[in-house]
């Protein structure tokens, strides 16, 4: 098959094929297994909030990067260099909201959707305009993930998409539908590894070609290594644009409204650990996994370069022709790594993770909308938490059905993958991501502004679609591009039309009563937080007890522990004070664990914790193995 | 919708800052052209981390103000200084990444 730009042998397709599928059924059963691990519906979407920084953090790796990602940044790494990372690196500016603002409303206020909070903030309709743009980017990213998955694989082995798209869609909604959050965290941490191992192969191979990260460098144009695009030039990737449409709009849409995101964060046991999370996936996993979609497509660049200067194809490969480029990744692959099907079987796995570890994540948010904000306040409000939790399985196999009808719509497409991409998303994202940005950090921004906007700023950045000029003016203000495409700056267009239109209805409206935006605004957390614990809190940073040995006491209330005086001082808490407790074995990362209420329990040990059976269950600890103690507030 | 009647005046300070950072998104691309060659890497890098570090250092201190973060409280000295820092790093890493490869001698001819 030759549609890729390689030539795959017949046998070594077969093996190709053996390793991916042998792949996803590995995938699904390690999925499935966490069934177990939802036992309500808070464990199916958000695992109960009891984990670990490092593992939802490693598990977003993998969400972070699409089947599309190797590709287009394979391809963008050829065209333009390693500027191809500054999507992946160009996120610091928008931590500061998000950490001390965004963050902490979310977690506190217990929300369990955007759309939820909207309602909270503002009204009803301005929750349901949010879930309608909301489900819009998720199911976006859905179909276009299962499109280029069915693109790769029609190109690779010659399956067409009607065949491949619906039996890939078929394993992920088993275990999604079946596993839930748990199920994603876990397969998207091994499917993050996986990512990463065979990026590192695509990579080690074509240095190896080349003869080290010395020559990789000194045969890479000047051009090509610099990790910035010129400001304007480039119609379609330049700086001005990038800092305007990707940096802020696409950022703060990826962190602040991307519901699979904002979940992930949500299972995380405190805010301080969601902290620790936000950075480290910035500042390293980011920049990593910049380098792992990026790298083949800088080699490549380098490669040819060489052979160009040396008059034929490298020592070991032969001769690489790239004519189209979106073949970087797949041609320089299958060279470097010798036409041996069971590494390049690898790689395709490795594809196969991205897509199905960013697909699982946006299936199940949508099934948390599903649930959190039309079954359940729309249609069944009063149900048992089985109930929801049998709903939440069925709105997962919808989420998966609906995001497989909309292959349809992108395989009509001319479009190249990349432009569809961008396209699509900055059309989506601008007039959303300005209401959650007015609606938490500016207290007077009201309800009629909220639904105004959202409405007005998303039809008419629509309309730029056709009538691309009305951007140029701005465009030209913030010193971008004047070139009529205008990918990112629509954008910046859409979030200044949102920003006007809100601030101007804000100014000649009446805003929404104190009462109604305490707790959901940034100067209002305080009162979150005092909400969320049920009580003041208690900031003083405590020492972490570990290993204690756990003592049944079924006098004490559900979610309730007891430790000595002497452990009480060492966890700096009070009565009250709200304590994590999990098993002490870390690298669970929190799976066995609870949030419970100290007691002070002067008759107990230094070595001892006591809880009743009920909560001993609900943290799903184990008989005979200790646990760790540390305080939240 | 249960509102209530607001009185309040639109802040002349609130005026102010808008007016200039309108002034300063119009100039600062165009202070950066006329001062570096179109083409030096050093006009993205300045237009990116110029404008960037507006947009940070307003998120600062808007968390700063409304008591999001208040320095001495809990962790949020350490979050605080963790932010300056994770900004000079990316921001030093980009520009030692641009000399790098403005000072590196390339194989492939001029």
């Amino acid at each position: 098959m030759e549609s890729l730009g390689v030539h795959i042998p017949p046998q070594s397709v077969a093996i190709i094929a053996l390793v991916a599928v042998l792949y996803i059924v590995v995938i699904t059963a390690f999925g499935g297994y966490f069934a177990r691990f939802n036992s309500t519906i808070n464990d199916f979407f958000y695992s109960g909030n009891r984990f670990a920084w490092w593992l939802p953090t490693a598990s977003m790796v993998a969400t972070g990067i699409g089947s599309y990602s190797f590709l287009k940044y394979s391809e963008q790494g050829y065209r333009t260099g390693m500027s191809s990372s500054l999507t992946y690196m160009n996120d610091w500016f928008i931590v500061p909201f998000f950490i001390f603002g965004w963050l902490p409303i979310v977690y506190f206020s217990r929300v369990k959707s955007i759309p939820e909070y909207f309602e909270k903030r503002f009204n009803k309709l301005a929750r349901y305009i949010s879930m309608v743009i909301i489900l819009a980017y998720m199911f976006f990213y859905i179909g276009y993930n299962l499109y280029t998955i069915g693109v790769a694989f029609e190109g690779m082995f010659g399956v067409p998409q009607k065949y491949s798209v619906p039996l890939v869609a078929l394993f992920l909604g088993v275990y999604v539908t079946f596993g839930g959050q748990t199920a994603v965290i876990f397969t998207d941490l091994f499917q993050g590894i996986m990512l990463y191992l065979a990026g590192g192969i695509a990579i080690i191979a074509g240095l190896s070609v080349l003869g080290g990260l010395g020559e990789f460098w000194s045969w890479l144009p000047v051009s090509h290594r610099l990790p910035f695009v010129h400001l304007t030039d480039n119609p379609k990737f330049n700086t001005a644009g990038l800092f305007w449409g990707e940096a802020l709009a696409g950022s703060i849409a990826y962190t602040f409204m991307n519901q699979g995101f904002i979940m992930r964060y949500l299972t995380i046991k405190s805010v301080n650990e969601c902290r620790k999370a936000a950075f480290f996936n910035i500042l390293v996993t980011l920049p990593l996994s910049a380098i792992v979609v990026g790298g083949v497509g800088w080699i490549a660049k380098a490669l040819i370069t060489k052979q160009a200067a040396l008059g034929g194809p490298l020592p070991g490969i032969g001769m690489i022709e790239i004519t189209n480029t979106f073949h970087t990744f797949i041609i320089v692959c299958w060279e470097t790594v010798k036409h041996n099907p069971w590494i390049f079987g690898f790689v395709v796995a490795a594809l196969m993770a991205a897509l199905m570890s960013t697909i699982d994540t946006f299936i199940n948010a949508c099934a948390a909308i599903g649930i959190y904000d039309l079954y359940k306040p729309l249609v069944n409000p009063h149900a048992s938490d089985e109930h929801y939790l049998k709903a939440a399985r069925w709105a997962s196999a919808i989420a998966t059905v609906i995001g497989l009808f909309l292959v349809v719509l992108f395989h009509g497409q001319k479009q190249s993958l990349m432009s569809l991409h961008y396209k699509g998303i900055m059309i989506i994202i601008p007039s959303i991501v300005t209401t959650i940005f007015l609606g938490a950090f500016w207290s007077r921004f009201n309800s009629v502004a909220a639904c105004t906007s959202m409405i007005v700023g998303s039809l008419v950045t629509v309309f730029t679609v056709y009538f691309p000029d009305m951007i140029a003016p701005l465009s030209k203000f913030v010193g971008g591009p004047v070139n009529g495409e205008y990918i990112y700056m629509r954008a910046l267009f859409g979030m200044v039309l949102t920003g006007t239109i809100g601030v101007i209805v804000t100014l000649f409206t009446s805003p929404a009563p104190k009462k109604k935006v305490k707790g959901l605004t940034i100067d209002t957390l305080k009162e979150a937080i005092i909400k969320y614990k049920g009580g003041e809190p208690h900031f003083e940073v405590g020492e972490k007890l570990r290993r204690l040995n756990v003592k049944i006491n079924n006098k004490l209330d559900i979610d309730q522990v007891a430790v000595s005086s002497a452990n009480m001082d060492r966890l700096k808490a009070q009565e009250g004070d709200m304590i994590y407790v999990e098993d002490s074995r870390w690298w669970l990362g929190g799976l066995r664990s609870h949030h419970v209420k100290v007691v002070e329990d002067k008759s107990l040990s230094d070595g001892d914790v006591s809880m009743s059976d009920s909560t001993f269950k609900e943290a799903y600890l184990l008989e005979g193995r200790p646990v760790t103690l540390e305080k939240i507030f | 919708m249960n509102q209530v009647r607001h009185q309040k005046p639109i802040p002349l300070k609130a005026l102010l800052i808008i007016l200039f950072l309108l002034l300063f998104i119009y100039f600062y691309p165009r202070f950066l052209l006329h001062f570096f060659e179109p083409h030096s890497p050093w006009v993205s890098y300045l237009y990116l981390y110029g404008f960037g570090f507006v947009f940070f250092i307003f998120g600062v201190i808007l968390a700063l103000k409304t008591g999001a973060c208040v320095p001495g409280r809990g962790r949020d000295s350490f979050w605080l200084k963790g932010l300056f820092l994770g900004f000079i790093f990316l921001a030093s890493l980009h520009a030692f990444w641009i000399y790098l490869a403005l000072t590196s001698p390339f194989k492939g001819g001029s």
